[in-house]
């Protein structure tokens, strides 16, 4: 029973991934203009950078306020490599790459022995440094008026110059980042990281070693922040530091938290909710409210976040897989009551879904 | 032969000694108990030994080796591993993904051979959930695999965290205070598994409070009280040691 139940579940995620393949393959034909489009390649860059947030985070339980900055040494590492020393797009993003991971790897180990707010607090510290770095460094990185004419990503010639050959390229990647995630998180290191977040304890005294991991995670999810910069500075082809600043960190964040920390399929979810949101604001606060700023939408923001934490403390994937549950009418405490041992009736009604995976 | 040697062992928190100039050995499948009334130090030597807490001085010897102030993780990848009176399950995962963790430092493969995949991670990985089903059929568990770790009731919990602790294939393993919780049934199958860590290759270090399960299964107890060895000897000399006896005065132990 428990063993079909597993298969068939295997067999329709299997199938809501075909499903999800083909939307994809078959989104950029029905799109009626680029403009749309576009907001799809964004989403599809966002959720790079936010998967690797998320593993951080939501599996390790490692915050990290600072992330933008990941993202901005990829875009910067691309951009000047490929204008100023004229390397190929794909070489300079590994190279950008390799250069992130280094710096994250220096963070990470003075960093990561602290613990969360601490630790919240000197990811902060760290991007905010790195961003001033972007700043001022007026003759490398052009300061903060920033610096253009980035190529078009192209491999072997290949220029990716268009709104729909970027789009394939992009959502290339975010598949390649959702599938090292997926196969990360379920594997030893994957569960190791899990149980730190669980009980760092315990996990210790299974043999797990913290802090080497944890500094792990954080480079990897430094990586996944540079790799979505190089696809951004080659996207826009001209790059400032403000994208890459704390806010650009807070609205990661933000992203993570609505799509649901713990889960892979989750930050695209929850990028793609946030910048639907923001497009709408724009488009609809200035109708509503004349004399409202631009600061408007970070209200709404803020408002959101709230009302995600307090009635989907797991963000949307969780909260609606929650739902989901619930109408099945409780998987645990129905089933196991009727096929467990009669030992093993005493259970908890629980199943609030906080199951997952 | 000798598996854990602990000699003078101290460790104090402020103007309070918990662990006081401690001896004690374990040797290869024995099991030992620490009894003594709260306070006695059971908990914080179980920390020393287990890398939680540094000692303040002495030494702790592990198959000769010098383990006393290792952090945890080292430790129990030379195979030595607890459980927690205090339950450390990691809620946020199903029943044997918890007993995977404790097979942890059976596998070889890091992270980035995990993410993409290389050849070897998927046997070592099925490799894993084997030990982990076996540790979860040793305590009675092997049914609720897939169930989320924390809807276990409290007993199962404990059990659980045997499981996990004997997938590391422990040549020592520390159990603070397993029973605790359970009933009179429980208790009396864990009496018995317990007694069958020995063939599997696992010494036992055992503090319990249930006094009629630690008689049963131990070959030796050491008695702790203030943080000092107060005695030592098979259940039976300890039954009849006139100390121990004043120790526990008012209490109907045994």
């Amino acid at each position: 029973m428990i063993q079909s139940g597993l298969l068939s579940k295997k067999v329709a995620r299997y199938l809501l991934f075909l499903i999800f393949i083909a939307i994809l393959g078959t989104l950029p034909l029905l799109m009626p203009n680029t403009y749309y489009l576009g907001n799809i390649v964004l989403i599809g860059i966002y959720s790079i950078m936010v998967i690797g947030l998320c593993l951080l985070m939501g599996y390790a339980g490692q915050v990290s306020l600072g992330h933008a900055a990941f993202y901005g040494l990829g875009a910067y590492g691309s951009g000047l490599l490929t204008v100023n020393w004229g390397w190929q797009p794909l070489p300079a993003m590994l190279a950008a790459a390799l250069i992130t991971a280094l710096v994250a790897f220096l963070i990470g180990i003075s960093t990561l022995k602290l613990k969360e707010h601490y630790l919240a607090l000197a990811t902060l510290g760290s991007g905010v440094i790195i961003y001033i770095f972007f700043n001022e460094q007026v003759n490398l990185t052009g300061g903060p008026s920033g610096f253009s004419g980035i190529p078009y990503f192209s491999i072997a010639g290949w220029e990716f110059g268009s709104e729909i050959r970027y789009y394939y390229l992009v959502w290339f990647f975010v598949l390649l980042a959702v599938a090292f995630a997926r196969n990360l998180v379920n594997s030893r290191i994957g569960r190791a990281l899990r149980a730190l977040h669980g009980s760092e304890l315990a996990a210790a005294c299974m043999g797990v070693p913290a802090y080497k991991y944890k500094v792990q995670i954080f480079v990897l999810s430094a990586v996944y922040g540079s790799i979505a910069g190089s696809l951004y500075a080659h996207y826009v082809t001209f790059i400032s530091p403000s994208p890459f600043g704390f806010q650009a960190s807070v609205e990661f964040v933000l992203m993570a938290a609505i799509g649901g920390l713990a889960s892979i399929w989750g930050p695209i979810l929850g990028v793609a909710a946030v910048l639907t949101l923001t497009e709408l604001l724009r488009a609809l606060v200035p109708v509503l409210i004349p004399t409202a700023g631009g600061e408007f939408e970070i209200i709404f923001f803020g408002l959101i976040l709230v009302a995600v934490m307090i009635f989907m403390p797991e963000g949307l994937t969780g909260g609606i897989k929650n739902r989901w549950a619930k109408r099945k009418s409780g998987y645990y405490s129905g089933k196991e009551q009727a096929e467990g041992p009669a030992r093993n009736v005493a259970l908890p009604p629980a199943a609030d879904g906080r199951a997952a995976e | 032969m000798i598996i854990l040697e602990v000699t003078g062992l101290s460790k104090h928190f402020g103007g309070v000694t918990a662990v006081n100039s401690v001896d004690f050995h374990v040797s290869r499948g024995e099991i030992v108990s620490i009894i003594g009334p709260n306070g006695a130090g059971k908990t914080t030597l179980f920390n020393l030994i287990s890398g939680v807490a540094g000692p303040d001085s002495g030494s702790i010897k592990y198959n000769g080796e010098e383990i006393g102030g290792m952090p945890p993780d080292r430790i129990a990848v030379l195979g030595v591993t607890r459980t927690f009176q205090n339950l450390q399950i990691f809620r946020n995962m199903t029943v044997v993904e918890n007993v995977m963790v404790g097979a942890h430092r059976l596998g070889r493969k890091g992270l980035l051979q995990a993410g993409v995949r290389w050849p070897g991670v998927a046997s070592e990985e099925s490799f894993i959930y084997g030990r982990a089903i076996a540790a979860l059929e040793l305590v009675g568990l092997g049914e609720k695999k897939d169930m989320p770790a924390e809807i276990l009731p409290y007993g199962e919990q404990r059990l659980l965290e045997i499981a996990r602790a004997m997938a590391l294939e422990p040549d020592l393993i520390l159990l603070d205070e397993p029973a605790a919780g359970m009933n009179q049934g429980e208790t009396n199958g864990l009496g018995e598994l317990i007694s069958r860590f020995p063939e599997m290759g696992t010494s036992v270090l055992l503090v319990e409070h249930n006094m009629e399960m630690v008689m049963a299964v131990s070959h030796r107890i050491v008695v702790l009280d203030h943080g000092s060895k107060l005695a030592e000897g098979t259940p039976l000399e300890i039954q009849q040691d006139s100390r121990v006896i004043s120790a526990y005065l008012g209490e109907e132990v045994f």
